[in-house]
């Protein structure tokens, strides 16, 4: 029978806890990509998805200790990414300029292999309302259920769907028109 | 068309995320629904392409940054608990205090059927309650259409225990000839296959070029048994209406339980259609009502040897309102009881998918291993394992798993070719797929046209089929680089119609190999087509020709678009008088509103609320249009204050008339909803159950040819009065 590695994880929350530099860097080594990713998406600029990493990382020491090992410490750090994402957007009301910003910063990114989709995509999600903009993100992107989205907006799950809902039907008629 | 699930329930479909009995409803809906099916696969699509979304490289300087913040300053608060959802529970009191009320007005606004359908055509059976296998004798009163023949083709979509709902894939069968009997009297006789319970007909001229199919009904058979409508014709009779009418469907479907109230299939079946008609809003409600009947099934059933079925709808029963205890007592004896049954197939397939579906290679394996042992229903494996496959990206076990659904569901060739022609693994698999699509729609089987279409209506839809197959085979090849195979097939799907996709790829393919001439052809037919909203074709086409040949291709492109389009032309003339009414019961006279000019009606179905965005881009369609023409909605059924108010809310403003008679639906050969004709200033229908996409192509190509003008010289209608009349094209341009 296969023997599956111990993971790594319970070691490094232990001593990010404990404040140890290196598991910080560690910890940056491991998750900062996804981290960034999140606030890219959901800020819609890269200075801000920079200062998301920063705060979220600065903030890890202090806020692992409240990590109880219900989900692998990646979700739970991308759970807390998220919210802290969310939390930007309300209390300096980012949403407000958020469609223009992304307009002009997503722009300048070309992705890899197979462009062309992807970057009618990304056009899309400009055009997209904040509110719909997110839970698409935060369902396709990041792959969150329902429940999970519905638990990080503090909203219902029905209008979880709806939003869902609206903004796959604003990207295909978007996608279609083009 | 039949009536399809919402857009919303498609979506949630596509994310697994309806209740096993609404997943299944809704899966065996997609097996005969291109539409949906495609819906679907956009939504799928589009979580494919978000999640290879990527976001720009960490940059160089910001690991050094955040580790010198963390040594050196107090450390930011970050959320770790989420927001306090607002409560809704007040909302579900008020509703549950009125629930069992609503349930009762709200399943008669929604689920009234069409009422006062015409009585032109009718067609009887003797005896009257036939047994299954009987020996029957038809009388069949012609329409005036069809009373001048002297022999007439009866068609039949049989139905057997065990078909499932709408059935697209159920053939349609000659099922007697009906000799003339007197003036328009038609006799015949006719035998029930012995296993047939229940069947739907329509009756047809021998060349099959005028039809009546009833409306969109078709005229229906229940076999009975102990001098009652059986079990199995009431429920197939629901299967084969929730095709096309809602109501009809439940109605039946009422029935079985009333009949039958110890069978709890109907029950499920039952509570399932008013949770569809009702919406969410009416699921508190619906479960207070349905939950004690569960129960009471749970309890007589429990301990008990019960066939698969009943364990089956037990468990989507128990599963559709919550009762989870019981759902998965139901759930475990259908998989130990009937473990290769359809519906615990479906449940070991998701099964794999929730519990290895991060570990693609273990859960393929998996599903290997179901497919050895699956038994009669394995295409449940490969319908799951194919999309799982394509999902996680392994294209050999996707092109393995297409292969396998492909020999269990022929019909699906075209569908899975759509899917797959992407990937360039597959392309020899999806070319050879295709070669035997085009080879099949050259050989036209007449038991895959639906009991309503004309044979011509039938050929036109099989040359767009062939059209489709061609050009896909002309896309793949254009990706794999062969450049002249690729504006061979493209060329030749070209010419079997008009299409703009059609167009704008062989313009790229034919300006790619340097055939300037015939590639500012193509740019012009975009051009001239009113429907396309692509990018300039002029712009592009003048970077290449002179002013002068430009003008010159679009001359020759309109010249071929009013041929092509006229030459598709129907000339079914409405009857002197088609009643309608207002939506408040007022009956007028449809001819006035739509005499003098190009008319445009639609024929939807207000419960549809999905379908209302059809019609916000008729209107839009329509009113872009260079000269102006009419537009009018026929509802099927009554339309409410509310759903009238939903449609306004939708940004339709065009004007509603309710086909209360039935005589619309009846005079155009209408059959389902959403449905478009294009109707002409005489009121005759000129293009029947168009499309969104050739409407403004259709109206500016009668608009051209003179037919608008209400005053014009009859040489369009010269016809005797109820018969097809010729149709001459002025081609004035």
């Amino acid at each position: 029978m296969t023997q599956i590695p111990p993971s790594p994880e319970p070691e490094l929350v232990a001593r990010l806890c404990a404040g140890e530099p290196d598991a910080l860097a560690q910890a940056y080594d491991r998750y900062a990509a996804a981290v960034y990713r999140i606030g890219y998406r959901l800020l819609g600029e890269t200075a801000d998805a920079e200062d998301l990493v920063q705060d979220v990382f600065t903030g890890l020491p202090r806020a692992a200790r409240t990590f109880e090992g219900r989900s692998s410490f990646e979700h739970w750090l991308r759970r807390v990414a998220t919210r802290t994402a969310l939390m930007v957007l309300r209390q300096q009301r980012v949403q407000r300029r958020g469609v223009q910003r992304l307009g002009r910063d997503m722009s300048r990114f070309r992705s890899g292999d197979g462009p062309a989709a992807r970057m009618d995509l990304e056009s899309a999600l400009r055009t997209l309302d904040e509110r719909f903009r997110i839970v698409f993100v935060l369902r396709e992107v990041e792959g969150y259920s329902y429940q999970e989205i519905a638990e990080l907006l503090g909203i219902g799950v029905g209008t979880t769907r709806v939003r869902l809902y609206r903004a796959r039907r604003r990207l295909r008629e978007y996608l279609e028109a083009d | 068309m039949p009536i399809h699930p919402t857009d919303r329930h498609l979506n949630r479909f596509a994310d697994r995320d309806l209740s096993p009995g609404w997943q299944a409803l809704v899966a065996r809906h997609l097996e005969g629904c291109t539409r949906c099916r495609a819906r679907v696969m956009a939504v799928r699509t589009l979580s494919r392409e978000a999640q290879t979304l990527e976001a720009p490289p960490l940059p160089p300087g910001l690991r050094q940054r955040v580790l010198a913040a963390a040594a050196s300053g107090p450390a930011p608060i970050i959320p770790l608990a989420d927001p306090t959802p607002r409560s809704r529970r007040w909302q579900r009191l008020a509703w549950m205090s009125a629930g069992a009320v609503a349930i009762a007005l709200s399943l008669r606004l929604v689920l009234a059927p069409a009422v006062l359908r015409s009585e032109a055509s009718t067609l009887a059976f003797l005896p009257e309650r036939p047994a299954v296998g009987a020996t029957l004798e038809v009388t069949y009163v012609a329409t005036p259409r069809l009373a001048g023949e002297e022999r007439l083709r009866l068609r039949a979509r049989y139905r057997r225990v065990g078909d499932p709902q709408y059935g697209g894939d159920i053939p349609q069968v000659e099922a007697a000839i009906l000799t003339r009997a007197g003036d328009d009297t038609f006799r015949g006789m006719l035998t029930l296959p012995p296993d047939v319970v229940y069947a739907v007909f329509a009756v047809e001229d021998e060349a099959g070029e005028r039809v009546d199919g009833r409306g969109r009904l078709g005229f229906e058979l229940l076999t009975y048994a102990d001098g009652q409508p059986s079990y199995d014709a009431l429920v197939q009779h629901a299967y084969e209406a929730m095709g096309r009418d809602l109501g009809v469907a439940h109605a039946a479907m009422q029935e079985a339980t009333e009949r039958y109230p110890d069978r709890v299939g109907a029950w499920n079946d039952r509570s399932g259609l008013e949770l569809e008609a009702l919406g969410p809003a009416a699921e508190d409600s619906l479960r207070t009502e349905y939950l004690p009947r569960l129960h009471a099934f749970d309890a007589a059933l429990d301990g008990r040897p019960v066939p698969p079925d009943v364990a089956e709808s037990m468990y989507f029963f128990a599963t559709r309102w919550g009762a989870v205890d019981v759902a998965a007592r139901w759930r475990a004896r259908l998989l130990r009881e009937a473990p290769r049954s359809a519906a615990a197939l479906q449940l070991r397939a998701v099964d794999i998918v929730l519990g290895d579906g991060d570990d693609p290679a273990r859960a393929l394996a998996a599903f290997e291993a179901l497919w050895t042992e699956a038994g009669p229903h394995r295409q449940v494996v490969a319908e799951h394992a194919y999309a799982f496959a394509g999902r996680a990206r392994r294209d050999d076990a996707t092109l393995r798993w297409a292969a396998r659904l492909l020999d269990e569901e022929p019909l699906r060739r075209l569908e899975v070719a759509r899917d797959l022609i992407a990937i360039p693994a597959c392309r020899d698999s999806v070319l050879a797929w295709l070669d035997e699509e085009r080879a099949a729609l050259r050989q036209p089987d007449d038991t895959r046209r639906v009991l309503y279409r004309t044979v011509p209506a039938q050929r036109s839809e099989d040359q767009r089929a062939l059209r489709e197959v061609l050009a896909l085979m002309g896309r793949a090849h254009l990706a794999a680089g062969d450049l002249a195979a690729s504006i061979a097939l493209l060329d030749s799907a070209t010419e079997r119609g008009w299409s703009l996709a059609h167009f704008e790829t062989l313009a790229d393919a034919r300006l790619t190999a340097g055939d300037l001439p015939r590639g500012i052809d193509m740019l012009a037919r975009l051009a001239v087509d009113p429907a396309y909203d692509g990018p300039d074709p002029a712009a592009r086409a003048l970077a290449l020709v002179p002013q002068d040949e430009w003008e010159r291709a679009t001359h020759r492109a309109e010249r071929y678009m009013l041929d092509e389009t006229l030459g598709e032309a129907d000339a079914i003339p409405l009857p002197a008088s088609v009643r309608v009414a207002d939506p408040d019961g007022t009956e007028r006279d449809l001819r006035p509103l739509i005499e003098g000019q190009i008319t445009v009606v639609a024929v939807f179905w207000p419960g549809c609320r999905a379908c209302y965005a059809d019609l916000r881009r008729l209107e839009l369609a329509v009113g872009r249009l260079p000269q102006p023409a009419g537009v009018i909605l026929v509802s099927t059924t009554e339309i409410s204050a509310e759903q009238l108010a939903a449609l306004r809310a939708a940004d339709v403003s065009l004007p509603v008339t309710v086909d209360a008679r039935g005589e619309f639906t009846a005079a155009v050969g209408s059959w389902g909803t959403t449905e478009y004709y294009v109707i002409d200033a005489r009121g005759v229908v000129r293009f029947g159950d168009t499309t969104l996409e050739d409407i403004p192509r259709e109206v500016l190509a009668l608009q051209d040819s003179g037919v608008s003008i209400a005053s014009s010289p009859a040489t369009d209608v010269a016809g005797p009065a109820g018969a097809p009349v010729a149709y001459t094209a002025a081609g004035s341009r």
